[in-house]
């Protein structure tokens, strides 16, 4: 059924793109967010990586792999929206975010402000394999495969994001020592 | 200490949580932008990966390919007056078919397979088909906000960037506001004759000196091009306050244009 949308979009069908892009814009958006926690950088990026699609599909050689293929021009978008926001500052934020923590049985506030923060101070492209892994529950031979990456680096990604945030975690469940007690 | 799989839930769980649908203006900004986007067309499609092909298979398509390419040196050679690169070898423009490929080129008879769709593609807004104006004026924690409108006043469709670099200027002209020059261009977006787009300009900190009315806002284009909004009303002076040291740099920023 996609696959014969995809077909049809390569060879210039417009009905059948708008049709891919009804059905993957909110998976993109989830993605996007997931990566750069900024709803318009999400939303840049998902347009971006939509129209980069429409643009690009005739290259794309197994319409099977639309969807791997799609979520690497999300992730590209996601860099790109990421290497520009640190460019030109701080945006404009008039719109209340709907990402407020609410508690939950598994997470308290203060660890999800722990996560929210570790997670902010890595990488885009660490961002993005922790996003692959644990929301879209991607393998690592399907992370590698979709951001273009041997196993190893994606291994490596994850292994070294997940460390960090652990001790972004930690540190702050960590007992005050007498001497941070007198500072 | 945090245990491995409690970390893992508390990721897991952590990473599921958040917006899962796009705003809907992100899908109306693509499906408006798209068709005015022209499709990347390879030359030739390969197939997917050639280590799939046996031996025999690879040799046939190499031979073929090298076969497809005599033939078509051996047409335009016999076909071209005194060899590749003779005098009178250019047809006249006129008859050059607007999508030129190897089999026009090589023959005179139409090409019988089909050429990609030419896409009508709008042009780039100018300033002189744009009619800009603030709709309100908001006060926020030291800052104002105007929201804006942009109309398509022209006759056709035509195409602009969602972010340009905003600024505040008085009725003198002065930039009391410079916003910062874009970086990496952003979004397409197609807009109807009749169409409006909305903005939200957001800026703080004025330390000048008192402006002349009306106050209003302009855009820079990234092709450099400006539009000038109309202001609120002729004796609008609204400037956000003062909070840094006399003289002190203000900040303007926006939102994405968007239907």
């Amino acid at each position: 059924m996609q696959a014969g949308l995809v077909e049809r979009a390569q060879g210039g069908d417009q009905d059948a793109f708008a049709a891919l892009a009804t059905g993957s814009v909110d998976r993109c958006y989830a993605v996007a967010y997931r990566i750069l926690r900024d709803m318009h950088l999400a939303q840049d990026a998902t347009q971006s990586a939509l129209l980069s699609a429409w643009r690009d599909l005739p290259t794309l050689r197994d319409p099977e792999r639309f969807e791997a293929w799609l979520y690497r021009l999300v992730v590209r978008a996601a860099y790109a929206e990421a290497t520009h926001d640190r460019r030109s500052g701080a945006r404009v934020a008039l719109i209340p975010s709907d990402d407020a923590g609410l508690p939950d049985a598994t997470n308290s506030i203060a660890d999800r402000d722990e996560l929210e923060r570790g997670f902010r101070r890595l990488p885009p492209d660490q961002r993005a394999v922790l996003v692959l892994h644990h929301y879209l529950g991607y393998p690592l031979t399907e992370i590698a495969e979709t951001l273009e990456i041997p196993v190893g680096t994606a291994r490596s990604r994850l292994h070294y994001a997940t460390r960090q945030l652990r001790a972004a975690i930690e540190a702050d469940a960590r007992p005050t020592t007498s001497k941070e007690r007198t500072a | 200490m945090t245990t491995e799989p409690i970390f893992d839930r508390q990721l897991d769980g952590w990473i599921k949580d958040g917006p899962t649908e796009a705003p809907g203006q992100v899908l109306d900004g693509v499906l408006a932008a798209f068709p005015s986007t022209r499709q990347r067309r390879g030359a030739l499609r390969l197939p997917w990966r050639n280590s799939r092909m046996n031996v025999f298979t690879r040799l046939l398509a190499s031979a073929t390919l090298v076969a497809f390419g005599a033939a078509v040196v051996v047409v335009i050679v016999r076909q071209t007056p005194g060899g590749i690169g003779g005098v009178g070898s250019t047809p006249p423009a006129a008859a050059t078919p607007a999508t030129p490929s190897i089999a026009t080129a090589a023959t005179p008879t139409p090409p019988t397979t089909p050429t990609p769709t030419a896409i009508e593609s709008p042009g780039p807004c100018v300033p002189a088909d744009l009619s800009a104006r603030i709709t309100l004026w908001e006060g926020a924690a030291g800052h104002r906000i105007a929201h804006v409108q942009m109309t398509n006043v022209g006759s056709d469709p035509c195409v602009i960037r969602t972010m340009a670099q905003p600024q505040l200027v008085d009725g003198s002209g002065s930039i009391l506001i410079d916003g910062v020059p874009l970086g990496a261009p952003s979004v397409a977006q197609m807009i109807e004759p009749g169409a409006i787009l909305s903005t939200l300009v957001q800026d703080g900190n004025y330390c000048g000196p008192v402006p002349m009315a009306p106050v209003t806002v302009a855009f820079v284009m990234p092709d450099g091009a400006r539009v000038l909004a109309a202001p609120a009303s002729p004796t609008d002076a609204t400037v956000p306050p003062c909070l840094g040291a006399a003289g002190s740099a203000g900040d303007i920023e926006m939102h994405p244009w968007a239907p």
